[in-house]
């Protein structure tokens, strides 16, 4: 039994799908796209990539598990806290959540949990409402303890949208509020609209090949995304805007767990702070090794940059993983980005999509990243970077 | 003590090229592999067991020859292992797939720990260990860094949080996703390989599990649809500097200049 359908008398045989399929599960087979059922595993990317739609999901969609759609409404931005004050990422989230809000002509609320909130933080941001749990059990992050407490006031409350950071915290404790409230959760969202049917349209990057899926929870509720920080702008502010704040205390059966806080060490600030940086030198796979960073190292400090690696180069071991940019590494908004010998697929884009200026030093002028740089350099990182360097040391000697 | 650890088969790599005559993935020869995130996981599990003695439990989801990542955890020194597969589970996004998943471990009954990798390559998610624990009732701990004490009752593990390292203990039964670097996983054992070369990896399929209304499993199962795949968009206004040489490095030092860097 196969659950995906080739209709063979649209196909065109374009082979998209099969060149699509992360799995190999598609071959020509006799003239004709053929499945391999044990490969496929109903990703769906081939019935996307199919330009004549020809691919079909074989099954009829089950109406189990829905919800009244109307019964939801409001957007709500899940305000984490880190040392009594709100993460940056939240003021991001609030600029997004209040574009979203409009179009779906709805409040935009911001959702709190600590033990204490001070609301100037807020003051003069465009929102609607604070909602703010406060309990000493939410003075510091527990995954159950967040996770119930956020659930509990979706039950309460139905939002339609839930924004929270794809951070630390974010990433652990929304998929069981996901789970609780049996909904859908889509992570590291790098774009959010609304379509004209009010559905969330969440995009992001899938499949570690240069794909981008977007995705929506057409039949259930309150549709919940994870945003990187420095993927949107802050929100602006608009003086004399006032909000309403509500406080609400938690039940006391919400704060059990078995799980607790031993002890907290704050970390000292990275001394090379690259998500702060204003120039970025980073080196992938084609500098060759170590010594390739060295070279890099030497380059930024002239210039006063930070050095940054790709995923490929960390796992390597050529560079520490707390320098690694991209999905799985930090989001930077650097004024310029050089990429020295970094192929650069999505997963890398991602993390440098806020940069003002990328410029590409790469051998090879089919490399992805060459697709997307402001400036692609085709040529010899080694004898670019150390001439660079040499032009600006006789400059300031 | 038993541990159970969760491992995906992901596709051999991401970097896909294309073989412009036949119109067919290359993969550099790797069609699949063990989600390399996994393999920290299951390093985790041995290390408890060669501490103070556990039963380990391989169990993963997908198709039948996901069966190839339990072989290679019985080749590390895994115990057990199992395969939930079915067509029905097809097309799981991550509530349907941490449900399948626990309905299969409540099926070999809910050990101490769940063992997690910190997210797979193909989803990149690094969602489902949270919202397995949630679908078993348990606790979980994401981004352990290290153990530091483990006792009959429950564990202490050092957590990677942003701007911090935080001690937690859990008590049993719990899930933790582990990250990069834990441990150094170790690499499978040929003579390992040929003492468990017989050993079975059972199949359970939705006929097996407690719940089997079809609408809970797979596509239907799963809130969220891809509505639409797309290539990133290309940058059509950049410059292309193929001049070589000094040429290139003057305009580079220009372009610098011009953004007042030098």
């Amino acid at each position: 039994m196969s659950l995906l359908k080739i209709n063979d008398d649209i196909c065109v045989l374009c082979k998209r799908c099969i060149s699509a399929c992360p799995y190999s599960a598609l071959i020509m087979d006799d003239g004709k796209v053929r499945l391999i059922p044990d490969k496929c595993q109903m990703c769906g990317v081939c019935v996307t990539s199919c330009p004549v739609k020809a691919i079909s999901f074989d099954l009829p969609k089950a109406s189990g598990n829905t919800v009244n759609l109307d019964d939801y409404s409001g957007v709500w931005v899940f305000g984490e806290m880190e040392n009594g004050e709100l993460n940056p990422v939240v003021y991001e989230l609030v600029g997004k959540g209040r574009e979203l809000a409009r179009r779906l002509r709805t409040e935009l609320e911001v959702v709190v949990f600590s033990d204490s909130f001070d609301r100037t933080q807020l003051t003069d941001y465009d929102i609607d409402a604070v909602l703010f749990v406060k309990d000493q059990a939410l003075s510091a992050f527990n995954e159950e303890v967040f996770a119930n407490t956020l659930s509990w006031l979706v039950g309460i409350y139905k939002p339609e949208v839930i924004l929270c950071g794809a951070t630390a915290i974010g990433r652990s404790f929304l998929p069981r509020v996901a789970t609780t409230c049996h909904t859908g959760l889509t992570a590291d969202c790098t774009s959010l609209s609304i379509d004209d049917n009010r559905q969330l349209v969440q995009t992001r990057p899938a499949f570690g090949g240069n794909i981008m899926a977007e995705i929506l929870c057409p039949e259930n509720r309150p549709q919940m995304a994870t945003v990187r920080s420095r993927v949107f702008p802050p929100a602006e502010k608009i003086p004399g805007k006032e909000f309403e704040l509500t406080e609400l205390i938690l039940p006391e059966r919400f704060a059990q767990t078995s799980a607790k806080r031993i002890s907290y060490t704050p970390e000292e600030k990275r001394t090379s702070s690259i998500a702060d940086a204003e120039i970025i030198i980073s080196g992938g796979r084609g500098i060759g090794g170590r010594e390739g960073f060295k070279l890099l190292e030497a380059a930024a400090e002239k210039i006063g940059a930070a050095v940054g690696a790709s995923r490929a180069a960390v796992d390597l071991g050529w560079y520490p993983y707390s320098h690694q940019i991209g999905q799985t590494g930090k989001t930077v908004n650097p004024k310029i980005y050089i990429a020295c010998g970094i192929s650069g697929a999505v997963q890398h884009r991602i993390g440098i999509s806020s940069a003002d200026t990328i410029i590409a030093i790469n051998s090879d002028p089919e490399a992805p990243i060459c697709g997307y740089a402001d400036y692609v350099v085709i040529g010899d990182w080694k004898q670019i970077i150390t001439n660079l360097e040499q032009i600006i040391s006789e400059q300031t000697a | 003590m038993r541990v159970v650890v969760c491992v995906k088969q992901v596709p051999g790599t991401t970097e896909v090229d294309i073989d412009e005559e036949t119109g067919v993935l290359k993969r550099d020869g790797v069609e699949s592999k063990m989600n390399p995130y996994d393999l920290y996981a299951l390093e985790t599990a041995l290390q408890i067991k060669e501490r103070r003695g556990a039963e380990l439990t391989a169990v993963s989801m997908g198709p039948p020859q996901a069966k190839a990542v339990i072989r290679e955890a019985y080749m590390m020194g895994f115990d057990h292992g199992a395969l939930f597969s079915d067509r029905k589970f097809a097309g799981s996004d991550v509530l349907a797939t941490s449900y399948t998943i626990s309905q299969g471990i409540r099926k070999l009954g809910l050990p101490d720990i769940v063992l997690c990798g910190k997210m797979t390559t193909d989803g990149d998610t690094a969602q489902v260990g949270p919202a397995l624990a949630e679908f078993l009732g348990i606790p979980h701990i994401a981004n352990v860094l290290s153990i530091i004490e483990i006792n009959d009752k429950s564990i202490v593990v050092e957590m990677d949080m942003p701007g911090s390292v935080e001690l937690a203990e859990v008590a049993f039964p719990c899930l933790l996703t582990v990250n990069k670097g834990i441990f150094q996983p170790r690499l499978p054992s040929y003579k390992l390989k040929m003492a468990t070369k017989e050993r079975e990896i059972p199949i359970y399929s939705l006929g097996d599990y407690e719940d089997q209304d079809e609408s809970n499993y797979g596509l239907n199962g799963s809130p969220t649809q891809v509505l639409k795949i797309f290539p990133p968009e290309a940058n059509a206004n950049h410059q292309i500097w193929e001049d070589g040489g000094d040429v290139l490095i003057d305009k580079l030092h220009d372009k610098l200049r011009e953004l007042k860097f030098i």
